[in-house]
């Protein structure tokens, strides 16, 4: 059976932060998680109509989180693609500006 | 380059040029000029003075003279550039700062090196001075400024901390790098003797044979080649009499050595003629970097060699800069992705900088659980090869909950609505959006449990947030078993008969739907009788048998029911076990040995807060465990009842019980003294091949010594520091970054301990502890360490306190 620490050891390696120690591993992570939120923010936030911002105010301020997820899913077409393509884009990116091939 | 020179008076010259302080410095030295006067062109007009020059006859071409600004007469070049720092480079408007980080600051320090740090510190005291004016009287200003007028001066304020902060990191960059260069020019020098050695005894060597070529005037068409080459080698020699600190000609001088005195050396010499090749031409190297780094201002630290050290760069050197490489790429993404937000209007970039600044201050096990989770998004389909990657593609991009959790990441964006809606209800009232969240969190964490803190910590954050029955199937949950079997037929094909890969529809419909029931709602009895010979886990059962839902858990099948109700009261005991003194527990109470509770200590739990903080508050009972933790639980209940039935006195301690599933346990029966120590005469008999084991090299006591004595670790303030501590705790662990820092959910905030505090001693002592054993695993090849970190503390202590 694949175990968690082959999987995580997948996904490092991925980053080649396999050998990396623990502390720049960490650091590594919390800065690229940074990026990658911003650049959520910044797709989903462009891809939202203009005319439902004040809906999306309105829903936010709610603080339902299931609300907010339909929100997203009815209002921004393809929203879960768009996700998962702006995630892939800045991982990669950050992978291109590191040098890892 | 215009450089142009005027005569201003009779005798007095004017140089003007839109050059740059020191270009023109540099101009003007390669002309010979020694004196002068300059006047920047782009200062605006004196009309008056062109009309004087051109009166004299002289090339007029836009003469300037500032009102405001007299001509700075220097005696040289360098007067210029020191002139030039001061008086115009960091004087310009507020607009240009940003322009001056990037540009003048690492051209200015590339240009004249003397004048680094001074550059460097004039532009920080510059900036501190107007972040102090900007951040002067906020309260007047917030009357009187327009919305745009606050916009611009919060950008301003920002922008000047960023570039305090980033001038900081260049000086001290530059500080590194230049003590990397004097080492590596110290360390050239003392080589020098081994070159001048080497270099006599090839004179040596071409003076036998020089009589008869030397002097001698060939044609070149006809000279023998042996001539031409020894008399080059001598004209070089010669030539580098005068210049042996360079180590360009060093370096000349080897090669020589190598390839044409190479054949009068015997090998030894040979060889030592190319290992200091190789030796110069690193120390080159370092010195070719550490220029490098001075002119780009760039943050990345030299390795610095010291004399006489082997200068190959190792491979912990080479994790070092990856691990710097990598952190600098972040820098840059993150520059770059600003960029592209200054595009957006108002709306967007405010949005965007409160979702940026909830992440901030969210404690790091979050951010690595969100940037892990993202990471083995992307990473899924795009860099795990073949099939496994497609499998790990199909499930985590078809399952509804993946989606789910993939959408989840989307509502990180109204964080503020979200903290708002929590502080309105007093943060206590967890909401039905919060558990979602939570779901998705330890979704994302059971993805990839195991990195950095994320994994070392998960027990810690379980135990504080609530999340821990979440992250006990967040594995499963998001990686069903049909799919681990699928990924098992393709990584071992020959371990089973049954090759078949799960359909993607299959994965998704295994996929448990819900592990969390969203509305928990479960009554417990007001009180419940306690005994003697009851534990904090028979009382939490009987509280828990009070409520209609846990009695149903599992349905008909009575394997499901035990494994079930056995978790959900785990969970109750763990909450009470993690904070005793939070559940009304005496403080310092034995908590491993979960009988030695008196039934008044049992009584003074708050039995009805554990029972909500466990349940309750995380979402209600467990209702689902995939099969093979229910198989799991039902095996070591039974192997426990069955132990306990035969070994009625075995002590029922939490040790105990991981000692009986480990196979082994204690079984509370005194031996008698014979059975204990082993036979003298058995030992020593021929037929046994036992040998006696041989006694520890090294006695906790001597540990401790060492600790005490030679790691000056402060033993009366490491209470932590025993002998079960090193016999548990293998080091692998320690020399994880969270180990110096407090145990509990603490760890992960950014709160500092009080200076002098017990938990500020921990930290310390702790960190000391860890920075003793990393020394001693410094002298171990490296090849033997990863099997090292697998060992425990006492016995690597052991076997190597003993060296």
């Amino acid at each position: 059976m694949i175990t968690k620490e082959e999987l995580r050891q997948i996904i490092l390696k991925d980053l080649r932060m396999d050998s990396l120690s623990v502390e720049i591993q960490d650091k590594i992570l919390e800065k690229l998680g940074g990026n990658i939120i911003k650049r959520i923010s910044l797709a989903v936030l462009k891809a939202l109509p203009e005319e439902a911002r004040p809906e999306f105010e309105k829903i936010s301020g709610s603080g339902d989180e299931i609300k907010i997820q339909e929100f997203f899913k009815n209002t921004i077409p393809n929203f879960e693609e768009l996700m998962h393509k702006t995630i892939k884009e800045t991982i990669e990116e950050y992978k291109q500006i590191a040098g890892i091939k | 380059m215009s450089l142009e020179k005027h005569t201003k008076e009779e005798g007095e010259i004017v140089y003007q040029s839109d050059d740059k302080p020191f270009t023109l410095a540099e101009k003007l030295k390669k002309a010979g000029l020694k004196s002068g006067e300059f006047e920047p062109k782009s200062l605006g007009a004196d009309t008056a003075k062109e009309e004087k020059l051109e009166e004299k006859g002289e090339k007029i071409e836009e003469v300037i003279k500032p009102q405001e600004q007299k001509p700075f007469t220097y005696k040289n070049a360098d007067d210029l550039i020191k002139a030039s720092l001061g008086k115009d480079v960091f004087e310009r408007p507020d607009k240009e700062l940003e322009k001056l980080k990037s540009q003048s600051l690492g051209a200015a320090a590339a240009k004249e090196k003397k004048y680094y740090n001074s550059a460097i510190d004039k532009q920080i005291a510059l900036m501190e001075g107007k972040l102090k004016n900007l951040e002067n009287s906020p309260k007047i200003f917030n009357k009187v400024a327009t919305l745009k007028q606050k916009e611009e001066r919060q950008k301003s304020i920002e922008e000047l901390k960023r570039g305090i902060e980033e001038a900081k990191l260049r000086k001290e960059a530059i500080e590194k790098a230049k003590a990397a260069r004097d080492r590596v020019k110290n360390f050239s020098k003392s080589d020098e003797k081994k070159e001048i050695k080497i270099r006599t005894q090839v004179e040596a060597d071409i003076a036998e044979d020089q009589p008869k070529t030397y002097g001698k005037i060939y044609a070149k068409e006809s000279a023998p080649e042996d001539a031409l080459e020894k008399e080059r080698v001598l004209k070089n020699l010669k030539k580098q009499d005068g210049l042996g600190k360079e180590e360009n000609n060093l370096i000349n001088k080897i090669e020589i050595v190598s390839s044409v005195g190479a054949r009068h050396l015997d090998e030894k010499q040979i060889k030592e003629a190319q290992e200091a090749r190789e030796g110069l031409g690193k120390t080159r190297e370092k010195i070719v970097e550490s220029e490098r780094i001075i002119e780009l201002g760039d943050v990345h630290e030299l390795i610095e060699p010291t004399p006489g050290e082997e200068i190959l760069i190792t491979e912990e050197e080479k994790r070092i800069e990856d691990g710097e490489k990598f952190l600098a790429a972040t820098d840059k993404q993150e520059k770059k992705i600003e960029e592209e937000i200054k595009q957006e209007k108002y709306w967007i970039r405010e949005k965007i900088e409160k979702t940026a600044n909830w992440y901030k201050k969210q404690p790091f096990w979050k951010k690595a659980v969100f940037s892990i989770g993202c990471i083995g998004v992307a990473s899924a389909s795009a860099s795990i090869s073949g099939a496994i990657g497609a499998a790990i593609a199909s499930a985590a991009f078809t399952g509804s909950i993946s989606q789910r959790a993939i959408g989840g990441l989307a509502t990180f964006i109204t964080a503020e609505g979200l903290l708002k809606k929590s502080a309105e209800k007093g943060g206590k009232e967890r909401t039905k959006a919060e558990a979602t969240r939570h779901t998705i969190e330890a979704a994302v964490l059971g993805l990839l449990v195991g990195s950095g803190q994320a994994a070392r910590g998960v027990k810690e954050i379980a135990d504080v947030t609530g999340v821990s029955d979440l992250l006990k199937s967040a594995y499963e949950y998001w990686i069903p078993k049909s799919w681990v079997e699928s990924l098992d037929k393709i990584k071992y094909p020959h371990a089973s008969s049954e090759p078949k890969i799960a359909a993607v529809s299959e994965v998704s419909q295994e996929v448990p739907q819900e592990v969390l029931p969203s509305a928990p709602k479960f009554q417990i009895a007001d009180n419940v009788g306690i005994k003697k010979g009851d534990s904090i886990w028979s009382v939490a059962k009987r509280y828990l048998e009070s409520n209609d839902e846990f009695q149903k858990l599992g349905g008909a099948n009575a394997k499901v029911t035990e494994a079930l109700q056995t978790y959900n009261i785990d969970r109750v005991k763990d909450v009470i076990l993690a904070n005793p003194e939070k559940y009304g527990l005496v403080a310092g109470i034995d908590m491993q040995d979960l009988t030695k509770l008196s039934v008044d200590d049992l009584k003074n739990i708050k039995w009805g807060e554990a029972l909500n903080d466990s349940i309750q508050e995380k979402g209600g009972l467990l209702a689902n465990l995939p099969q093979e933790k229910i198989d799991s639980i039902v095996q070591n209940n039974s192997t426990l009842r069955e132990f306990f039935k035969e070994n009625s006195d075995a002590p029922r301690t939490v040790e105990n019980y991981e000692d009986i599933l480990r196979g082994g346990g204690n079984t509370g029966i005194i031996k008698p003294v014979e059975e204990i120590t082993p036979d003298v005469k058995e030992i020593e008999s021929p037929e046994s091949e036992i040998e006696p084991q041989e006694k520890p090299k090294v006695e906790f006591k001597e540990m401790k010594d060492f600790f005490e004595n030679k790691a000056k670790i402060d033993i009366g303030k490491s209470s932590w520091l025993t002998e079960k501590f090193l016999e548990n705790h293998k080091v692998g662990e320690i020399l994880d970054s969270g180990f110096a820092k407090p145990q509990g959910v603490e760890m992960y905030t950014t709160a500092e301990s009080e200076w002098g505090s017990p938990q500020w001693w921990e930290i310390k002592e702790k960190g000391d502890f860890k920075g003793q054993v990393e020394k001693i695993l410094r002298n171990i090849p490296i090849e033997e360490r990863a099997e090292i970190k697998k060992t425990s503390l006492f016995e690597f202590l052991e076997k190597y306190l003993a060296k």
